[in-house]
């Protein structure tokens, strides 16, 4: 079912090239130039690699740079990554970090899965109602999140409570103990965040073909059978993107800490954009940040490529 | 006996749709319960939000709006807001189609090693880029204008993948008709091409207005002085309240009042737009 694109590397347009003879040497660039439509592509990707360059790049080489100086603007080599192995607050928002991707991930891909196969299947007339019900909190800010379920986790005012007090025990205050906090959070997380992976795995299962179903009913197949050895080599591929951008947006949640326990109690819901931000605008030491950002970038990669690795398997061409 | 071999069998199939049904039907009540929650909370007097909890308001007022309207420059920074977030929109699906285009349509040479550059600058983490772009700032001195809210977020590699998984699946016999007919290369991106890709076009504007309405930490790094706030931003300041529930805090009313005044307007236009939002996102399908 692939889209018949870019097979031959002349063709269409561009044909043209084949006729006309190859240019006397004269440099590479002026070899580009030589065609119009290098011209013309050039033209159009220019303004994009530009703004890119000016607002990616330049950031990350002067990241490189702060993290090898300190606030005096001399020179210190590694001195801001050893610092920060020792450094328990850190350590603290590292682990909590993961800790909250650990429960977050899994479980917002389980309940994605879940709601795109139940609303992909024949059961679910009018889809398009169902799938703007589920995806509206991809809409509200982090801040709105945050400043909501807050008041959902009130011990008088919030909801949350209501099912303990109706059982005869006493209402929790949430956010003002670590682990009820940090369940809590991770909550709000999975409401934010797995209607992002339902919309990918949705957008993945549309992509599977459904008349091989049919030709799997009739060979005798039972309905688990054809999910678990059709559907599922399928969206594989949509799988492993959909790990990485929950992974990447649940370590990164600055907001709903914000507007919930604002890190507390303690730093007990400090994570890793939390420290960063603290320790640049706060308590101003953006050098020791950027090493910080650094082990965030590091872990961010590390984690993609186990889930590419190990997620991403190409379904085999028969 | 066929006829209640039929009952048993419509019965059975109501049965399975009710299991399978009532655990959806009941997550989309939780999911959007907080939404609800928020809003009913916003309409409560006082005093009926800290007796107790009834799920349909009996009283309701406008009261906590009117206070937030009153304390707040609400329309600067309404304002603010929309001129961001529609700025930063056109700018980035302009950028986004011309180059999503080449990448899809064109040859030249370093076409795969530009794409790839650009898909591996998604997984960079924006907290890279805040400080030193931060620092960027002050030098130039753009603190408090338009200029330092639109321009970063204007460098998005989303809306060029979008495009570009998009324009792969252009038929090529258009491309080939309207290059028949005279068209330039950039003729047939402008004419053909970009006409064609409506329903990209359409879910990248919701997603990228929607990501910048709700943009919070670099507005607030960049907006020294109120009037430059963003909507998200100014509103901040109610959210700060109490969690331990202990006092009869009052406040709690203009919190949710200030949340829905940010969140409604990108409800709104995603509840209006929605419908193209599901064809995009399902046809462009993000190939796997």
């Amino acid at each position: 079912m692939s889209v018949p694109q870019d097979i031959s590397p002349m063709s269409g347009a561009d044909a043209h090239r084949a006729h006309v003879q190859p240019p006397a040497r004269e440099g590479i660039w002026a070899e580009i130039f030589r065609y119009r439509d290098n011209r013309v592509a050039l033209a159009l990707i220019v303004p994009s690699l530009l703004a890119l360059i000016l607002v990616q790049l330049y950031p990350i080489l002067y990241t490189g740079w702060l993290i090898l100086t300190n606030e005096k603007g001399v020179f210190i080599g590694l001195a801001n990554l050893t610092r920060l192995t020792s450094d328990t607050i850190f350590r603290g928002a590292l682990i909590f970090s993961l800790k909250m991707a650990i429960v977050v991930v899994p479980v917002s891909l389980l309940l994605g899965l879940g709601l795109a196969l139940l609303i992909r299947s024949e059961y679910a007339g009018r889809k398009a109602i169902w799938i703007s019900i589920l995806i509206i909190p991809l809409m509200v800010s982090e801040i709105v999140a945050g400043t909501m379920w807050k008041i959902m986790y009130h011990p008088t005012l919030g909801l949350v409570n209501v099912p303990l007090t109706l059982l005869g025990l006493e209402p929790i205050i949430w956010l003002m103990k670590a682990n009820t906090a940090f369940i809590a959070l991770c909550i709000v997380e999975v409401w934010r965040i797995s209607p992002l992976a339902f919309l990918l795995l949705y957008a993945g299962l549309n992509q599977v073909p459904r008349d091989i179903y049919e030709a799997a009913a009739v060979d005798g197949a039972t309905r688990w059978r054809a999910f678990w050895d059709m559907t599922i080599p399928y969206i594989r591929p949509m799988f492993s993107i959909a790990t990485i951008l929950l992974f990447v947006w649940s370590t990164r949640t600055i907001g709903t800490i914000a507007a919930t326990t604002a890190g507390g109690p303690g730093r007990a819901t400090w994570n890793l954009s939390w420290y960063i931000y603290g320790m640049s605008f706060q308590r101003l030491k953006p050098h020791y940040a950027s090493a910080a950002v650094i082990v965030m970038l590091l872990m961010t990669y590390i984690a993609g490529a186990i889930f590419v690795k190990y997620l991403w398997v190409e379904r085999k061409q028969r | 006996m066929a006829h209640s071999m039929i009952n048993t069998r419509l019965l059975l199939r109501f049965l399975r749709t009710f299991i399978l049904w009532s655990p959806g039907a009941l997550v989309a009540l939780l999911w959007l319960f907080p939404l609800y929650w928020m809003l009913i909370t916003s309409v409560k007097p006082d005093r009926l939000i800290l007796t107790g909890i009834d799920l349909i308001p009996t009283e309701v007022t406008w009261d906590h709006y009117r206070t937030v309207v009153a304390d707040t420059p609400v329309g600067r920074w309404f304002t603010n807001s929309i001129v961001t977030s529609v700025s930063v929109v056109a700018g980035s699906l302009v950028l986004g189609s011309l180059t999503g285009f080449a990448l899809a349509r064109m040859h030249f040479p370093g076409r795969t090693a530009i794409f790839w550059l650009l898909i591996s600058s998604l997984m960079i983490p924006p907290e890279m880029g805040i400080v030193p772009l931060f620092i960027g700032v002050l030098r130039l001195d753009i603190q408090d204008s338009y200029l330092s809210l639109i321009v970063p977020p204007l460098a998005s590699v989303f809306p060029v993948y979008l495009y570009r998984q998009f324009f792969l699946s252009f038929p090529r016999e258009l491309e080939d008709a309207a290059a028949m007919d005279g068209c330039s290369r950039f003729g047939t991106f402008l004419r053909v091409a970009l006409p064609l890709a409506k329903p990209a076009t359409l879910a990248g504007a919701i997603l990228i207005f929607t990501g910048n309405w709700n943009s919070f930490l670099w507005p607030l790094l960049v907006a020294f002085k109120s009037e430059w706030k963003t909507l998200p931003v100014g509103m901040a300041v109610y959210t700060r309240l109490d969690i331990q529930g202990t006092a009869t805090q009052s406040g709690y009313g203009e919190a949710m009042a200030a949340v829905a005044i940010v969140a409604l307007p990108t409800l709104i236009f995603f509840l209006v737009l929605q419908r193209y939002f599901i064809e995009g996102v399902t046809q462009v399908g993000i190939k796997g």
